[in-house]
């Protein structure tokens, strides 16, 4: 163990002499407090939260990741180019605390700045938004809606399946199902029909939806729930609804009138005194307007219930412990990448390796989101040939690969209040940190013991 | 058990296509037996360098069996023991000497105190201390050396392999340098150098092997291998003409021959040692390294101080140049068994290496 903490503490000394480190330093700095300066937002309290945290912190941590790619490449590589590991490979040091030194090094320096900077960031936020500098409406926007930590909670999805299943035998039977169209389509077409159906309220009708809270939200002031229409549904007219909200186990009800344009997302705001206690709410929409008019809720982003269950500054943390498992992952995969390759050659892998993690994470949310290209994929492929075969088993098996990997942007969610679970950042430590970097170690220690050392590298 | 055996080991330098580019040891076997002085002797890219790497676990033979300490050279605990200075200095240069010999002492697991202590003496046996809160990046060549030299002691190893020691040393650094090797050896450490300087060689090796082109053309003692027995030469303080003639006329009767007479030089470096002591002598300040005298005291067998292995230094330098090492037998044998308790020593637990 001493020699991976002096492994380490040089790591950190040579960071803290280089010319380097101090010129990204002032980069961070200057950065951190120009861009809530000098960027506009769209005048909000909401949109100047927005720019502070998600994309000033957000542009420290792309600073971050470019340099911990730069010094977690050359941490290896260069002591191999410039023949100082032959002082350290002929001491009593295995490959695995050459490895863990380097990388507890970088994780440190990472820790330290990114510290600094979610320092300076929320010491902007709270003086900016300091006793007397906002209206009270503002001040209470901030305290209630901004700066929360609240559980996106989905209602549970109505059962459709069966009723799709039940569709889809009846046609078979009856020889009705379409030739010209794959199975797979048909089945897609059916279950959105379904979905339609179930979430289409006739006028003078009713629908209801559970949602099951978490335990945390016992004592919370207020629940706000959002919701959107169909967008399709051009009325120049309001649209009028009934709310009831109540408690499943029974007890007191909560109503709310409802009167605004279809367009845009709602937002509703549930007093939580009403309904105290844990256990799921029955959240009822009645469809009272006048002309006739039958409603359809939007199938994918319908209905949220937003629940605060904790403290923003506690979720902040958890972002950026999140954000930190991410420098960490990448430190370990280019220490690994200089382990095995000559530093540009290092750099140029890791830079590939993070392209590819980016785009599968698209290309991924474009095929499960996209229904229809969900449904059209196999087809298309079995048309085209071996070729576009190869490809899209390749990006399945990176899916495969780097989708547990993928997470939602932390420093998103806490800009817009939303809470992040501690077993989110278990999970995310435990994939990043203890298994993948686990095994980045383990590749590197086999190609530290293969290599010869005292060769040159071009 | 010797400490380093090598058998029929060769190395084949191979380009980016695995094809055969430099056949750079050829099929070499030699053993560094304990306590003894192995010098690899050889011209510019005989492969002296390469040999040593593959003794430290830097390259890997392409063919043939290496042992150091009884173990694979790449395994990580035959390290302990082992101290190496590569041919040029691989240093970090923001550190400074101290620092760095710290980094290195953490390295074999040496608690702070033993690495402080360590490294005082090791700075003060090299001349250094003056300069140990500059960084090393600054340093001269042969004081870069002089940090090699000392992070190579730093665990008070078994077995020092040190790969050009002299070069970039002044010649007060050289000969000290060299001295450091004959007190190492006698405290029973084994100690393997590669040179090119056939003086440091005779100076200080019991025995050497000489490379050429990666293969060796002959090994053996320094004194076997030297001594020419066909002729005799005999020394005596100037005399008065009369007895010189005198002395002389016998000699051609005895040979039939006219004996060659000539005063005995003293050589440079001798020469060199003498001006540069007389000039400390009168107060004379240096930015480099200093000259000094002892070694470094974790070295020593603190429990005998009546060793005669400690006043070797200053009777070393008092010796004409050039004299090998003489030990009866008996002597030899005694410095052995000392060698051997110092090795116990070392290897009692808690004693950090
Ligand atoms: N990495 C390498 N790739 C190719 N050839 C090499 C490599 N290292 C050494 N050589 C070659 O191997 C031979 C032996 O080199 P080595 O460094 O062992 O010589 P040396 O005896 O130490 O010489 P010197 O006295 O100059 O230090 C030389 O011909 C050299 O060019
Ligand atoms: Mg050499």
């Amino acid at each position: 163990m001493r020699s991976v903490w002096a492994i380490a503490l040089l790591s950190l000394r040579t960071a803290v002499r280089s010319r380097v480190v101090i010129g990204l330093l002032s980069i961070l700095v200057l950065g951190v407090i120009g861009i809530p300066l000098t960027v506009k937002s769209d005048g909000t309290l909401a949109g100047y939260v927005q720019i502070l945290v998600r994309y000033t912190l957000g542009f420290a941590m792309g600073v971050l990741l470019l340099a911990t790619v730069w010094a977690g490449c050359a941490a290896v590589a260069s002591e191999i180019q410039r023949k100082q590991i032959h002082l350290l490979v002929t001491k009593p040091v295995s490959g695995a605390q050459l490895w863990l030194g380097k990388w507890l090094g970088l994780v440190i320096l990472n820790t330290l700045v990114l510290a600094v900077c979610a320092l300076v960031t929320y010491g902007l936020l709270r003086w900016n938004t300091r006793a007397g500098q906002l209206n009270a409406a503002d001040a209470q926007k901030l305290a209630g809606e901004i700066m929360v930590a609240r559980a996106r909670v989905p209602p549970a999805p109505f059962a459709v399946e069966q009723r799709v299943k039940e569709r889809f035998a009846e046609l078979q039977q009856r020889g009705e199902l379409p030739t010209n169209m794959p199975p797979t389509a048909i089945y897609q077409a059916l279950f959105t029909a379904a979905q339609v159906e179930t979430h289409t309220v006739a006028p003078g009708g009713k629908i209801t939806w559970r949602f099951a809270l978490p335990a945390a939200c016992e004592r919370a002031p207020a629940f706000q729930l959002r919701y959107n229409l169909a967008a399709a549904l051009q009325a120049p007219l309001n649209i009028r609804g009934r709310w009831v909200v109540r408690r499943e186990r029974g007890g007191e009800a909560c109503e709310i009138a409802a009167d605004h344009p279809a367009q845009g997302q709602h937002s509703l705001t549930v007093p939580g005194t009403a309904l105290a206690g844990e256990g799921a709410l029955l959240v009822e929409y009645a469809n009272v307007n006048q002309e006739g008019l039958s409603l359809l809720f939007d199938t994918q982003t319908g209905l949220t219930m937003l629940v605060p269950v904790g403290g923003w500054l506690s979720n902040y943390l958890r972002a950026l412990l999140i954000s930190d498992c991410l420098l960490a992952l990448v430190a370990a995969l280019s220490i690994t990448a200089g382990s095995l390759f000559s530093l540009p050659v290092a750099a140029f892998v890791v830079f590939q390796l993070l392209i590819m993690f980016s785009t599968a994470g698209m290309i991924h949310s474009l095929a499960t989101r996209e229904a229809g290209f969900v449904a059209a994929l196999p087809d298309m492929v079995r048309t085209t040939g071996w070729l576009s075969e190869a490809v899209s088993g390749f990006y399945r098996g990176l899916e495969v690969l780097i989708m547990p990997m993928q997470n939602d942007d932390p420093l998103a969610m806490v800009a817009t209040g939303e809470w992040i679970a501690w077993p989110v950042v278990a999970w995310t430590f435990a994939k990043q940190i203890v298994v993948t970097s686990g095994l980045l170690l383990l590749v590197a220690v086999a190609a530290l013991r293969r290599r010869e050392l005292a060769l040159p590298t071009e | 058990m010797p400490v380093v055996e090598a058998r029929a080991v060769t190395k084949v330098f191979r380009d980016f296509w695995r094809r055969p580019k430099v056949r750079a040891v050829d099929g070499i076997s030699f053993e560094v037996r304990r306590g003894e002085v192995f010098g690899l002797l050889g011209p510019n890219g005989s492969g002296k360098s390469t040999t040593l790497k593959m003794i430290l676990g830097l390259l890997h033979p392409t063919r043939g069996q290496l042992a150091v300490l009884g173990r694979s050279p790449r395994e990580v605990r035959a390290k302990a023991r082992v101290g190496y200075l590569p041919e040029e200095s691989y240093l970090y240069p923001y550190l400074t000497p101290d620092e760095t010999l710290d980094f290195y002492g953490r390295l074999f697991d040496l608690n702070a105190q033993e690495r402080k202590q360590r490294t005082a003496q090791l700075l003060e046996m090299l001349g250094l201390q003056h300069a140990r809160h500059r960084t090393v990046g600054e340093f001269s060549k042969g004081m870069a050396r002089r940090i090699g030299l000392a992070q190579a002691l730093i665990n008070d190893p078994d077995l020092v392999v040190l790969d050009e020691p002299t070069s970039g040393l002044d010649p007060l650094g050289c000969r000290q340098v060299k001295d450091l090797i004959l007190t190492l050896a006698k405290r029973g450490k084994t100690i393997l150098v590669s040179s090119h300087q056939l003086a440091d060689v005779e100076d200080v090796c019991d025995r050497v092997a000489i490379l050429y082109s990666g293969r060796i053309q002959a090994m053996g003692s320094v004194q076997s291998l030297l001594e020419d027995t066909h002729q005799c030469r005999v020394t005596f303080p100037d005399l008065p003409a009369a007895s010189m003639a005198r002395l002389l006329a016998a000699f051609r009767d005895a040979l039939g021959t006219e004996p060659g007479i000539e005063h005995p030089r003293r050589d440079l470096e001798q020469f060199f040692l003498d001006v540069v002591e007389k000039a400390r002598r009168a107060g004379g300040e240096s930015s480099g390294a200093a000259p000094t005298q002892g070694v470094a005291a974790y070295l020593k067998t603190p429990a005998r101080p009546e060793d005669a292995l400690q006043q070797l230094l200053p009777q070393a330098a008092a010796a004409p140049a050039g004299a090998p090492p003489t030990a009866t037998p008996e002597a030899q044998a005694a410095a052995l068994r000392e060698a051997d308790e110092k090795l116990q020593q070392l290897l009692k637990p808690g004693s950090g290496t």
